[in-house]
């Protein structure tokens, strides 16, 4: 590549004629037989599919410079063509003699034959070697390169000695007519050469934008990869304007007032100051600015004289020292590297912009995720009133609450989202004698006269009690039991049918739920006891239900103490609405991470379904970044395009066959949410966050992933902060050192109550049922397009995902 | 650069949140204004402002009712209590707090929002003022 710069000395043309080219029917040139008598024809033929091919290496040209205009925005010039052609140049070795750039052209004491030996198959090679070396080029330049070699071609060099083959721009062409003397050979084939030369100009031109393009590009597209990596994003060449107040470096180069400057020393001086900035005739530097475009950050310097490359992020608090020019260098940090990727860009998720989001940090406070407890209903949770949704507090008294990741030092808080409920519900298996069952129930199989109990605590309030049961096993018509509260007869003999309108047993399975009979609990904790006196078959108690009125006045007062610091929550709630309650506390030093929440008035019970614990903090701010404030909201709203155009996607691609997403009674519940999120990953692939994933996996193809402990081999060995895209090859990775995890790369996560009002992702026309405590989907199917807006206590219930913090800037000015 | 046009101008409803400068005694909460959000609207809250003038108990430690709501706040609620808001400005002394106006709210499911000012002490009257803005952005 390096010798066509001999070429360039040959002025170009803007256009190559098609003159009397003709492609050749056999897919060789038209061959010569010396034995044969003379035909002239033979020989104009051979000169028009020359000339044919020369327009492939035209064609050829012309899509490597399309090529270089797409990728890095520079015309590159290219030739104007007269037809269509196709840029592929075929290869016949018996048609070439040597490939190299030299043109024997015939004397007088040639025989015509040897036009065809000597000087035509010079032509063909030389069109071979213009094409080959363009063809090579392209492939080492870009990553899709747009026209492929001609393999066969082994015996072009790498590097050829190129000169000025002996053309000369003359329409003449062999005919019958003419004499038959050396010209009538020579000049055909000097007009041939001189096409050549044009080709070999243009390909010269080519080869020097593509072995430096950052001398002559308008847009790089650049990736940081390893440590601190940052995803392919577009660089845009501009001119440096002067900003006042900018605090400028000595070598750098402003435009001011119609001319350029080069500041002599550090200074924020106006250029016009001669003791700081000198004029210069044009820049030496090339600069390229990514967005934000911070004052003299995010940009890409190219020294047109040293040639070298310098890379500034959005901090300037590390500088990187120039590197000579290549599309990878060595970026600001250990094994970091910066490349210049020689494609287009792609589109842009919602995980791109989430980087994008990340680069500017704006003063404020900033709560980071902890620890979670997704469903309370674990023994990670006790002393409270455990019910089929999960943990609640019904009765003045504590639970404990424990995170389990150790000693907690800082500043803390604590959200839960809570439900105050008119209903408990306790799971039968919720016994006190370790009875289980099927679906959390308790199988009822030591026999007549045995008895379960439970202990309950519930506000003095009236409540009605319930049970639902069944039968699991024979056949049974019915059960007659008893039960007492803490020995007061709730039941006495009473009878618990299992048959259908004709006194025949039911189905063993299908539950029957039992008279509502009145009790009157103490507002202590209390134990409740069933008595199994008559009835064959198995009873299987499912759950106990109680319920009392909906009360108007649920003020509750809770404190929650983590270590030794305290804090409190004083607020009302209305019955079956979700919510949320925050605990602030100030520094903590607590040995362990259990929250102990003390009720210490209620009315209705608390459920407690999701725990989450956070610390606060302080950001540290990216300098200068004034004026940019909005540009995380910005990124937030692309990547809700994004995800609302992969929808389309979906839609468009599913038709019909796209499901309602909501339950047939149009609620919409956290499976409801789920579908519609996988969905939305068909064409927005990187849109959940999903940490933790160990080798097992699953690793899924199309998806991105990232080590955040270890090193894990794949496709490749990958190290902390590394990332790789799952393939069809395979599903999950090997953990190189035993602790190797990565997480699934997404620009959302759960939604959490310590969350709530942060930008969520949820489906069109959800609504909360204030009176029933219910989500209802307005919309089903294609109408639950993906629309960003605030979080709120009942999204989380149904399993809305959030933005992942990169979006958010600190809510309070 | 978009351009706003008049058809586009005429669809857009701003709705004032606004109290004026009002003694909140302790404990207490107020309704500032009311949001209705239909199916198919959307609104957008970018400007929220709590201004706290003046303890109006001096010579008392405020003993907080709720540790993670400060002195007083303002917030946007959909249910009731008022450690659940969907945006909440708190003010943990005298002088203006305000939502970043870059960090907007946005409600876009049905429903009826209330912006609702609150004192968390238990024992100190404050003088208040709130102000803002709802928009309906669709």
């Amino acid at each position: 590549m390096n010798q066509l710069e001999s070429a360039l000395l040959i002025t170009l043309r803007d256009s190559i004629k098609w003159e009397s080219a003709v492609e050749p029917t056999s897919g060789t040139l038209t061959p010569i037989n010396p034995v044969m008598p003379f035909d002239a024809r033979d020989y104009h033929t051979r000169d028009r599919e020359l000339a044919f091919r020369d327009l492939a290496n035209a064609a050829a040209i012309m899509e490597v410079s399309i090529e270089v205009s797409d990728v890095y925005g520079y015309s590159a010039p290219r030739p104007i063509m007269q037809g269509r052609q196709r840029a592929l140049q075929p290869w016949n070795a018996q048609d070439a003699r040597t490939v190299n750039s030299q043109v024997l052209h015939v004397k007088n004491a040639h025989v015509p034959y040897d036009a065809a030996q000597y000087a035509d198959r010079d032509l063909y090679g030389r069109d071979a070697l213009i094409y080959e070396t363009l063809a090579r080029a392209a492939a080492v330049a870009f990553v899709n390169p747009p026209i492929t070699g001609t393999a066969t071609v082994s015996s072009v060099p790498p590097v050829t000695a190129w000169s000025w083959a002996d053309g000369t721009a003359s329409r003449n062409e062999i005919a019958t007519a003419l004499p038959l003397n050396r010209d009538l050979f020579r000049d055909p084939d000097m007009n041939l050469a001189d096409r050549d030369n044009q080709m070999a100009g243009y390909v010269a031109t080519l080869a020097q934008v593509l072995k430096n393009p950052f001398a002559y590009a308008d847009r790089l597209y650049v990736q940081v990869r390893s440590n601190d990596p940052r995803e392919a994003e577009v660089y845009a060449f501009g001119r440096q304007d002067y900003v006042a107040g900018t605090f400028y470096s000595t070598g750098d180069e402003v435009y001011y007032a119609a001319a350029y400057y080069r500041a002599l020393v550090a200074t924020s001086a106006l250029p016009t100051d001669a003791t700081a900035w000198v004029a210069i005739a044009s820049p030496t530097q090339r600069v390229f600015t990514a967005e934000p475009r911070l004052s003299l950050r995010n940009r890409i310097v190219y020294d047109t004289v040293a040639q070298t490359l310098q890379w500034f992020r959005e901090t300037s608090d590390l500088v990187h020292v120039p590197q000579l020019f290549a599309l990878s260098i060595p970026g600001l940090l250990p094994r970091q590297t910066v490349n210049t990727l020689a494609r287009l860009p792609v589109r842009e998720d919602a995980q791109f912009w989430r980087q994008k989001a990340e680069r500017l940090v704006f003063a404020g406070e900033e709560r980071t995720d902890v620890a979670v407890i997704p469903y309370t209903g674990t023994d990670k949770v006790t002393n409270t009133l455990m019910q089929e949704t999960g943990a609640s507090l019904a009765v003045a008294g504590a639970g404990t609450f424990n995170f389990d990741i150790g000693a907690c030092y800082g500043t803390y808080t604590a959200a839960f989202l809570v439900k105050p409920h008119s209903t408990v519900e306790i799971l039968g298996g919720q016994n006190n004698e370790a009875v289980g069952g099927t679906l959390g129930g308790a199988s009822y199989t030591r026999g007549v006269g045995s008895q379960l109990s439970w202990n309950i605590g519930l506000p003095p309030l009236p409540w009605t009690f319930q049970v639902d049961y069944t039968n699991v096993t024979d056949t049974s018509t019915g059960w007659k039991v008893s039960a007492d509260l803490s020995g007061t007869p709730v039941l006495s003999e009473a009878t618990w049918p299992f048959v259908d309108a004709t006194d025949t047993a039911l189905a063993n399975g299908q539950l029957v739920s039992s008279t509502p009979v009145a009790i009157a609990p103490t507002g202590g904790n209390q134990v409740l006891s069933l008595q199994w006196l008559e009835g064959s078959g198995t009873l299987h108690v499912r759950r106990l239900r109680f319920a009392t009125p909906t009360t108007d006045d649920n003020h509750y007062r809770l404190s929650g103490t983590l270590g030794t610091s305290v804090a409190m929550v004083d607020v009302y709630g209305g019955d079956h609405q979700t919510d949320v309650v925050v605990f602030d506390w100030g520094t903590v030093g607590s040995p362990d991470s259990k929250v102990r929440i003390n009720l210490e008035r209620a009315q209705l019970p608390l459920r407690m379904p999701v725990a989450h614990l956070l610390t606060r903090g302080t950001t540290t701010p990216t300098p200068v970044a004034a004026g940019f404030e909005g540009y995380r909201y910005d990124c937030l709203q692309r990547a809700s395009r994004s995800v609302q155009d992969s929808f389309a996607k979906v839609v468009a691609a599913y038709g019909t066959n796209l499901p309602a997403f909501r339950n047939g009674d149009g609620t919409w519940d956290s499976d409801c949410t789920d579908e519609w999120m996988r969905y939305l990953e068909v064409y927005e692939p990187r849109l959940r966050e999903t940490p933790g994933i160990r080798s097992v996996g699953p690793i899924v193809a199309g998806r991105q992933y990232q080590v955040t402990a270890g090193t894990v081999a794949y496709d490749g060995v990958y190290v902390v902060a590394d990332t790789f895209w799952g393939t069809s090859g395979g599903t999950s990775f090997v953990d190189v050192n035993g602790y190797g995890t990565v997480s699934q790369v997404g620009a959302f996560q759960p939604g959490l109550p310590g969350h709530v009002g942060r930008p969520a992702l949820v489906p069109a026309g959800l609504e909360f049922s204030l009176v029933a405590g219910t989500v209802t989907a307005n919309y089903a199917g294609s109408l639950a397009v993906p629309q960003v807006a605030s979080l709120q206590p009942w999204m989380v219930e149904v399993g809305a995902w959030v933005t992942q913090p990169e979006f958010w800037p600190p809510t309070q000015t | 650069m978009t351009t706003l046009t008049y058809n586009r101008w005429s669809q857009i409803l701003n709705l004032p949140l606004a109290l004026p400068q009002t003694e909140l005694r302790r404990g207490r909460s107020l309704q500032v204004a009311a949001i209705p959000v239909a199916l198919g609207e959307s609104v957008e809250v970018r400007a929220l402002t709590l201004h706290l003038l003046r303890l109006l108990t001096p010579g008392v430690s405020p003993v907080l009712n709720n540790s993670a709501l400060g002195l007083c706040s303002v917030g946007i609620y959909l249910t009731d209590m008022l450690t659940g808001g969907t945006a909440l400005v708190k003010a943990t002394g005298p002088g203006a707090e305000a939502l970043n106006p870059y960090a907007p709210a946005v409600l876009s499911s049905p429903g009826f929002y209330r912006v609702i000012v609150a004192n968390n002490t238990s024992n100190v009257d404050l003088a208040v003022v709130v102000s803002g803005v709802a928009t309906y952005t669709s």
